[in-house]
């Protein structure tokens, strides 16, 4: 954080339910100058910023809440939201310096209304913030703010975001309240207002103030104690926690009396008192005329197309299909100039400028295959990511989400995610990395973790590449079907992890689904811009701290040769030979090495696998010469990369084996059981570095490696099983011990990750 | 009638055998742990409210009724914990 401490006035917390316009707020407030972080311990991104006071003389500090229904302490810690926000308010909050901009929506306000009294009722300094005016005026009704101000006896401003004075006024406001500090404490009638059409429960709440008045020493004392009572009746059991045990159990007592007598648990009767409240102050601010609802009109009739029981999922289908197209088709046409590009720049650039300074070699390798080859990485994906985040701003922004849980929550509660986690395992299918990262619009912390686990088994496009390849050389003649069952054994194996975590380790608490479905909201090209931006550069930040390293120690195993048969050899390859008996039992020969060397390179990125079994088979002499750098050649090459030039002459990744080496291939996998076999390994085995990366940083290192490690388990036991059962009849005793060797090397490696992972916890 | 004051006239049902576009009245919330209680509360699920049945999503579980002039999403749990009486249509 670059600025002066000391000239902060104050810190503005925004605060409100979700779609209210907070981010809005945020990005008008702030500016430029905000900046995107975790929330401490969680991975719910949290932004914190800046703005300058009216008289550009100091800062106010602005932090965005997440958005929340209700304030409460969840102990399950389900949703991180409300626990973030709780924590929040109850903790880091100073209720003396600080200030709470209450965003509520005008539209919604009996709901927002519900937030704001519980905000009141802690006695919290706050401003009300009314978004969404000029919508409600449309509707031919008028607000009486200073009515408002009145009834909820705190400052209100309306917003119309737009223009530029409703800012210039929300400061005032701020600077007003900040010149009266410390803020007093707000009359306590607040409480008791509320409370008092039901009298059980101002009988109970006195009886607990009683109480609490005798208390000594306790967290709660910090607190107002009539919010405390309020709160004890309202089940919040956080704070229960903290008393004494015959207090806890007198508050159990007195919760269960009302129950008895009212037949409603008393939180269902502070509910309804609050509402009665929230009527009454409607009544007072509210000037109806005629009602028009075009909004609402326009609303239902989209939703009559989109969410029809028949069309709904056709038509999520076909977006999803755009998406693809776009992001992949179109988008990815880009990718080979970026990686061209970037190649020439990053790698070959700055090895021949090394060259002729007349480095030494390995510094070379180090610079340009290493670091420059990880740059080169990161920068290929860098246009599918833009592609793909745009949409799915695109689809956050305009409430298409909201609709997706919708229709698919059925469909993914057999694996107890949200039907939101669909999205993310869909964009697996183009590519894991965004996938991952995609998994960060689920709400609940094991949700996305599970996302993420399963996200690797959808066979991306990268890996598309390498069956092709091996369907023309075995599969000729039924090409679409090998792909076709590749994708569903995918599937299957995600549904397969997804209900085994489900049932032992993420065991999910059963919690409600209830949720708002957004109104459809005219998606803002600059808030969508920024949110790609931000998503775009964290990629780019957490890729390069762990990929740039590994690129680097590839490259110098990469130049370590041995001597063998008088022949130098690169020791990688070298490594590649001795290991490839471990693959024997799913048909790889000894002989077959290459395609070891293969499965090595595609830890790296799958689209490697091809480029490197090219080489090995049409060649098997594996020292790679330099290229010289020419300009000429670099021209060409960048020529060739146009995404409307047509011929693939430089695409060194979707390049098809030449013909020697798709003969060698044939000849050394023998068959295509061979080959099918192998194709299973390169589905289910490690995901490319990329994807390993953000996994890393997404759920943590331990259970990265988890995944890491499960899912080479399944691959290896998956093709081994396959292999031995298609060549069953050739030597039965063989196959069925190592069958049934791979169902035990399952078990027993599923029982010792559990074990792991719950001592981890 | 329930002892709360709310009058029962209909036959109280759940949420979940009222059909789509009818408009009920909610009864009471019952068997709901306290916490999950707590966002059907502020999302405006209080006894005495009226809310629309709107939608059924495609493989029918959850269901989209609208309350406070919001559209919510409900799964049938939840909607199978909430007892509403039907209130006649004016058409």
């Amino acid at each position: 954080m670059h600025i002066n401490r000391r000239r902060v006035i104050t810190n503005i917390v925004l605060f409100g339910n979700p779609n209210v316009g907070k981010t809005t707020l945020f990005n008008r407030l702030t500016g430029k100058h905000s900046w995107v972080g975790n929330w401490p311990g969680v991975t719910v991104e949290g932004k914190c910023g800046y703005c300058v006071s009216q008289d550009n003389d100091c800062y106010i500090q602005v932090v965005d809440l997440p958005g929340c229904y209700t304030i409460h302490h969840d102990i399950s810690q389900q949703a991180q939201d409300e626990h973030i926000t709780y924590q929040y308010l109850t903790q880091t909050f100073n209720r003396e310096k600080d200030i709470i901009i209450n965003i509520i929506d005008a539209t919604h306000l009996t709901r927002s209304l519900y937030l704001t009294l519980q905000l009141l009722e802690m006695q919290l300094p706050c401003i009300v913030a009314v978004s969404m005016v000029d919508v409600v005026e449309k509707k031919g009704i008028q607000l009486n703010f200073d009515k408002l101000s009145k009834q909820l006896g705190c400052p209100v401003i309306p917003l119309s975001v737009s223009k530029r004075h409703t800012l210039c006024s929300l400061k005032a406001s701020i600077e007003q309240m900040v010149a009266q500090r410390p803020h007093q404490i707000m009359s306590p009638e607040r409480v008791t207002r509320l409370i008092k059409s039901q009298p059980g429960i101002v009988l109970a709440h006195q009886q607990l103030m009683q109480e609490l008045a005798h208390l000594k020493e306790s967290q709660v004392l910090t607190w107002p104690n009539d919010w405390v009572a309020l709160r004890l009746l309202d089940g919040d059991t956080s704070i229960t926690k903290q008393l004494p045990n015959v207090l806890q159990a007198k508050v159990k007592a007195i919760l269960k009396s009302i129950e008895q007598t009212y037949d409603e648990p008393a939180d269902i009767l502070i509910a309804d008192c609050r509402y009665r409240l929230i009527r009454h102050i409607i009544a007072h601010v509210k000037q109806h005329s005629i009602v028009v609802d075009q909004k609402i009109c326009m609303n239902a009739t989209l939703d009559r197309w989109v969410l029809n029981r028949w069309l709904a999922i056709p038509l999520f289908f076909i977006v999803i299909y755009l998406i693809f197209w776009f992001s992949i088709e179109v988008a990815g046409s880009l990718q080979q100039l970026f990686n061209v590009v970037s190649h020439l720049m990053f790698v070959d650039g700055v090895a021949s400028l090394l060259q002729h300074s007349h480095t030494p070699i390995w510094l070379i390798t180090l610079l340009a295959d290493g670091l420059g080859l990880g740059i080169n990485t990161i920068m290929t994906f860098l246009p599918v990511l833009a592609g793909i985040f745009f949409f799915l701003g695109l689809i956050e922004d305009s409430g298409y989400m909201g609709r997706i849980a919708f229709i698919m929550d059925r469909l993914m509660r057999f694996l107890g995610l949200p039907g939101k986690a669909f999205v993310p395992l869909m964009i697996g299918f183009g590519c894991n990395v965004p996938a991952v990262m995609a998994s960060r619009t689920l709400d609940r912390a094991n949700d996305r973790l599970l996302t993420v686990l399963i996200t690797p088994f959808m066979s991306c496009s990268a890996r598309l590449s390498v069956y092709t390849v091996f369907c023309s050389a075995f599969f000729v003649n039924n090409a679409h079907n090998i792909v076709f069952i590749l994708y569903l054994i995918g599937i299957s194996m995600a549904v397969l992890t997804g209900l085994l975590l489900r049932y032992t380790v993420l065991r999910n608490q059963q919690s409600s689904f209830v949720m708002e479905l957004p109104p459809y909201h005219y998606p803002q090209l600059n808030d969508i811009m920024r949110y790609t931006w931000r998503k775009l550069w964290g990629f780019v930040r957490r890729m390069s701290r762990l990929l740039i390293p590994v690129c680097m120690l590839f490259a110098l195993l990469n130049t370590i040769t041995v001597k063998h048969n008088n022949h130098s050899v690169l020791l990688l390859y070298q490594a590649g030979k001795f290991v490839t008996p471990i693959f024997k039992p799913m048909g790889i020969e000894s002989n077959n090495w290459p395609a070891t060397i293969g499965l090595f390179s595609g830890i790296l990125a799958k689209e490697v696998v091809i480029g490197s079994l090219n080489i090995l088979y049409s060649t098997e002499t594996p020292l790679k010469q330099r290229e010289a750098f020419s300009w000429l050649n670099a021209r060409m090459q960048i020529y060739h990369a146009l995404p409307w030039v047509t011929d693939n002459i430089a695409s060194p990744g979707a390049r098809p084996l030449g013909k020697k080496a798709l003969g060698n291939m044939v000849k050394k996998f023998g068959d295509s059981k061979a080959a099918f076999a192998y194709l299973l390994f390169v589905l289910l085995y490690v995901p490319c570095l990329s994807t390993v990366s953000v996994t890393m940083k997404e759920i943590g290192q331990s259970w990265g490696w988890f995944s890491l490690t499960w899912s080479t388990t399944l691959a290896y036991a998956t093709a081994v099983i396959y292999y031995q059962s298609a060549t069953f009849a050739l030597h039965p005793t063989q196959s069925f011990v190592w069958i049934g060797a791979m169902i035990s090397l399952l078990v027993l490696m599923w029982c010792a990750l559990h074990r792991i992972v719950q001592t981890c916890k | 009638m329930n002892k709360n004051g709310l009058f029962v006239d209909g036959i109280m049902t759940t949420l979940l055998d009222i059909t789509c576009g009818d408009q009920a009245r909610i009864v009471r919330l019952s068997q709901l742990v306290v916490d999950n209680r707590r966002l059907l509360l502020a999302m405006g699920l209080v006894p005495g409210v009226v809310l629309t049945l709107l939608r059924v999503a495609p493989f029918g579980d959850p269901l989209i009724v609208q309350v406070l002039g919001t559209q919510l999403i409900l799964c049938k749990k939840e909607a199978s914990n909430i007892w509403v009486e039907a209130i006649p249509s004016c058409t």
